[in-house]
């Protein structure tokens, strides 16, 4: 579900290509990085965030099998981009952006849905967003770095990663983690819980600002938030709580052979207690580890097996 | 204009290490196609920027150590597509890929320290988070990593490469700044460009003191401090007296990331290497 972050990927796919299965469910796809190269390992994957912005970008690099933004589409997307209307079509995008890059992002956003696939809008929200994070990386001392953004969204379309097409029906959806594993018949799952600050630990960071960009709703995002009450993303205050949720999801992802869960310790879960819990379920066959403690941000992190 | 740098220093706790590195970057620098040596010039500017952005200490001294060894997995690997001329197909893309993660498990064998085997492994990071092997992205990318990337790029960019030559430094210049924000921490590229706005401008005052015409076309830089490295003699070995008394770092037996594997063969499918990390006990160790 982190919009941005996908730790720790080499890890975690270095355990994942051990494991035998033909098919992944993932619940909480985030940047989709790690269901973009289970494909390419010629997985079925289907892929899952509760943000639109994520299943988007999971709809441009895993469900897509092949389609690309052509020159003439992306010409389209970023002619005259910066000439304003009578007013923005999302006022909301004031709250994130000068003025003039408010009406470069609402521009786009408009013209996205003007293309005629999916798939290629998938891509372009995809590169919108890159954009987007491209311009929140400046403060004032490196401002001048800077480039237009039109110049940084045909960049990112010329170095996208690759659209693959590996001969399976990879999915990806946009539901409740509950509604989308309910029933899905998948070999293996993996899964990276939300953490127990819920949605709303996201809200200063970047998943605000896409999730309004993308919906073009300036509720967009609190309206996501309070749809979590009871559910994992939730923010909890007990470990219990916490733990309560978890075992709620698992106990909805039986029939799902193996399970990969990814835990990163951050002081609040012990990886012992989140093994207990799993093992109320089922087997706990093994816990994978790496310590990337010894850094500012790192931490130990654990991947642990169940069937 | 040329001003040969003082060698590299290491707290006498690392001199070991790093005598020990030296001994193994030409072949590495051989092996990816560099004339000139390599790791050293990343070294040299990844210290003048971490000084700019205040590591210091252990921070500093993992960073060196990281630098010199950024490419060790590449020395595992032995690939032959790294001296070819055209561009590498997808394949030997994310074959290369895995270099990171070997470098930092042949870190480990070697005992460098865990943050340098850390900033090895993250060496290709990406500030928007389309680098490998973990996709970390902005500030969860730590400085030292951010800077190597920095430093790498800019060297990688300023050297005559199998597949093209070496990049004008203004050329350079600008290349770097289209990917501040893209690749690369905007933060480190500005500090970047102000170090070498700064070399410059402190090389015109030196001219005019010394009542010499500027000639800003043969003007020798910090470009060529870097660059100018000779080939096969590297300084960084020299022990060198430390000005200020260095508390030893603690030994911490690497126990959780040993590194008694063998290197991963080439790949026999290729997707299916891409980011294929040997196992080792301490990183994936069944409990």
């Amino acid at each position: 579900m982190d919009p941005i972050n996908n730790r720790w990927l080499g890890f975690e796919l270095n355990i994942l290509r051990r494991l035998k299965f033909t098919s992944i469910a993932i619940p909480f796809a985030g940047a989709a990085n790690l269901d973009w190269y289970l494909k390419f390992w010629g997985k079925e994957v289907y892929s899952n965030d509760l943000c639109q912005s994520a299943a988007a970008i999971s709809r441009a690099y895993v469900e897509n099998a092949g389609e690309t933004l052509r020159e003439e589409e992306i010409d389209q997307l970023l002619d005259e981009i910066y000439v304003p209307g009578h007013q923005l079509h999302n006022p909301a995008l004031s709250r994130y952006w000068s003025e003039i890059d408010a009406v470069w992002f609402d521009n786009l956003r408009e013209r996205i849905d003007q293309l005629d696939s999916p798939y290629t809008r998938a891509l372009a929200i995809a590169h919108g967003l890159r954009v987007g994070e491209y311009a929140r990386s400046f403060t004032p001392r490196t401002i001048g770095l800077r480039q237009p953004l039109s110049l940084v969204f045909r960049r990112s379309c010329q170095q996208q990663r690759r659209v693959v097409d590996n001969g399976r029906r990879n999915q990806s959806t946009n539901l409740e983690a509950l509604d989308f594993i309910n029933g899905l018949r998948a070999d293996a799952m993996f899964v990276r819980f939300p953490g127990p600050g819920g949605l709303a630990a996201w809200s200063q960071k970047a998943a605000e600002w896409r999730e309004v960009w993308v919906q073009r709703d300036a509720a967009a995002w609190e309206r996501l938030v309070s749809s979590q009450h009871g559910k994992l993303g939730d923010r909890v205050l007990s470990k219990e709580r916490y733990l309560d949720l978890i075992t709620r999801f698992l106990s909805e992802a039986k029939s799902i052979p193996v399970w990969a869960i990814s835990h990163t310790e951050d002081g609040f879960l012990a990886t012992g207690e989140l093994a207990a819990r799993i093992g109320r379920i089922r087997r706990l066959e093994t816990i994978y580890h790496k310590d990337f403690s010894e850094v500012v941000g790192g931490r130990n992190t654990y991947l642990l097996i169940a069937r | 204009m040329f001003t040969p740098e003082p060698p590299l220093k290491f707290p006498p706790a690392d001199q070991a290490i790093a005598d020990r590195l030296m001994k193994i970057v030409p072949e590495i620098d051989r092996l990816e196609g560099y004339a000139q040596p390599h790791a050293m010039a990343v070294a040299r500017l990844a210290e003048s920027l971490a000084h700019q952005l205040d590591l210091r200490g252990h921070d500093l001294t993992a960073l060196l150590l990281a630098a010199l060894a950024h490419d060790l997995g590449e020395r595992t690997m032995k690939r032959n597509y790294l001296l070819r001329e055209d561009a590498l197909s997808w394949e030997e893309t994310l074959d290369l890929w895995r270099h990171p993660i070997l470098g930092e498990q042949q870190s480990a064998e070697l005992n460098l320290p865990r943050q340098a085997q850390l900033l090895i492994r993250w060496h290709h990071e990406a500030w928007n988070g389309e680098g490998y092997p973990d996709a970390l992205a902005g500030e969860a990318i730590p400085l030292g990593a951010r800077i190597l990337r920095v430093a790498d790029t800019w060297c990688a960019l300023t050297s005559d490469r199998p597949y093209r030559a070496a990049l004008d430094p203004v050329d350079a210049e600008e290349m770097i700044a289209e990917q501040a924000g893209v690749e690369l921490d905007p933060l480190v590229v500005q500090t970047l460009l102000d170090l070498f706005a700064t070399e410059r401008a402190r090389e015109e005052e030196l001219l005019v003191a010394h009542d010499l015409e500027v000639d800003t076309e043969g003007e020798e830089s910090v470009y060529e401090m870097i660059s100018d490295l000779p080939a096969e003699s590297p300084t960084l070995g020299e022990v060198t007296p430390q000005p200020e008394p260095v508390v030893p770092e603690p030994v911490i037996p690497i126990t959780e990331d040993p590194t008694d594997e063998p290197a991963v063969e080439a790949p026999d499918s290729p997707g299916e290497v891409a980011t294929e990390e040997t196992q080792t006990p301490g990183e994936a160790q069944p409990r």
